[in-house]
């Protein structure tokens, strides 16, 4: 893992039996989106897919749920670094995502990092940074609303 | 509450735009050490009450933040089930992933030559 990214929300890690060219192919092609990015439980419709493929560029698709919702994603490619490292926005949210491949023995280790996330909630684990917050909430309507300072 | 795909939470969209700032992410992180006005939120700041209160409005908007009314008083409180949908969405999130990364393995695995 890249030192600059330390600190941010790693969301996920995989090693994979592939070159870094073909992980690349996958995460920046529009056959190579739909094959994948809908996961298990939602379809990419291939037609859906637009990548243009430079910073400022937007990559965009459908993703279509078992019981038929379908909703346009739309991202911003911030960075474009073949075949190493790729980072978007989603504009709406603010999130910003980094794709790092990692040439690792026979494969390549990916890695996706989240950023732009609060950070009450970008701790390592998440939940924990949480629970603190909402026990310093509990413990303050515990205590009533007398305390408030006036 | 199992936590909903966030594609299905157009919601939690502006609850993440809210917390794109800095000055309202402090503000989040005051709140959740007690109540406080709009005057009380300000002093840490350089920022006029009336900045703040735009900063507030987002933040009550978006349903992290209630405002209410206490004699001439408005305390602001911070809703911690909005922010536990958060926490849910961003562990959602992680879940997405996983899932992309399974099919992405088969994927690789079944189309084009091996290295």
């Amino acid at each position: 893992m890249s030192a600059r990214l330390r600190g941010d929300e790693l969301i996920a890690r995989r090693w994979l039996a592939a070159s870094p060219e073909r992980v690349w192919t996958a995460f920046t092609t529009p056959a190579g989106i739909a094959a994948f990015w809908g996961g298990a439980h939602a379809v990419v419709p291939p037609g859906s897919v637009a990548v243009d493929l430079r910073p400022g560029g937007e990559f965009a698709l459908d993703t279509r749920a078992p019981g038929g919702a379908t909703r346009r994603l739309r991202f911003v490619y911030v960075s474009v670094a073949p075949p190493r490292e790729l980072v978007f926005d989603e504009p709406v949210t603010g999130l910003r995502s980094t794709v790092t491949i990692r040439p690792d023995g026979d494969g390549v280790e990916l890695t996706v990092h989240q950023r732009g996330l609060p950070p009450e909630l970008r701790t390592t684990r998440a939940a924990n940074g949480l629970a603190s917050i909402l026990e310093a909430l509990t413990i303050h309507l515990r205590n009533g609303e007398a305390d408030d300072p006036a | 509450m199992p936590p909903a795909p966030a594609s299905a939470q157009p919601d939690l969209d502006a609850a993440f735009a809210a917390l794109a700032d800095p000055v309202r992410r402090a503000l989040v992180g005051r709140l959740a050490r007690g109540d406080a006005t709009v005057t009380e939120l300000a002093e840490p700041f350089a920022l006029t009450q009336q900045a703040i209160s735009h900063h507030v409005g987002v933040l009550r908007r978006c349903g992290l933040v209630e405002q209410r009314r206490d004699g001439t008083r408005r305390p602001c409180r911070l809703r911690a089930d909005r922010l536990a949908q958060l926490s849910d969405w961003i562990e959602d999130q992680r879940r997405v992933w996983a899932d992309r990364l399974d099919a992405l393995e088969r994927h690789l695995a079944d189309d084009g030559p091996a290295r």
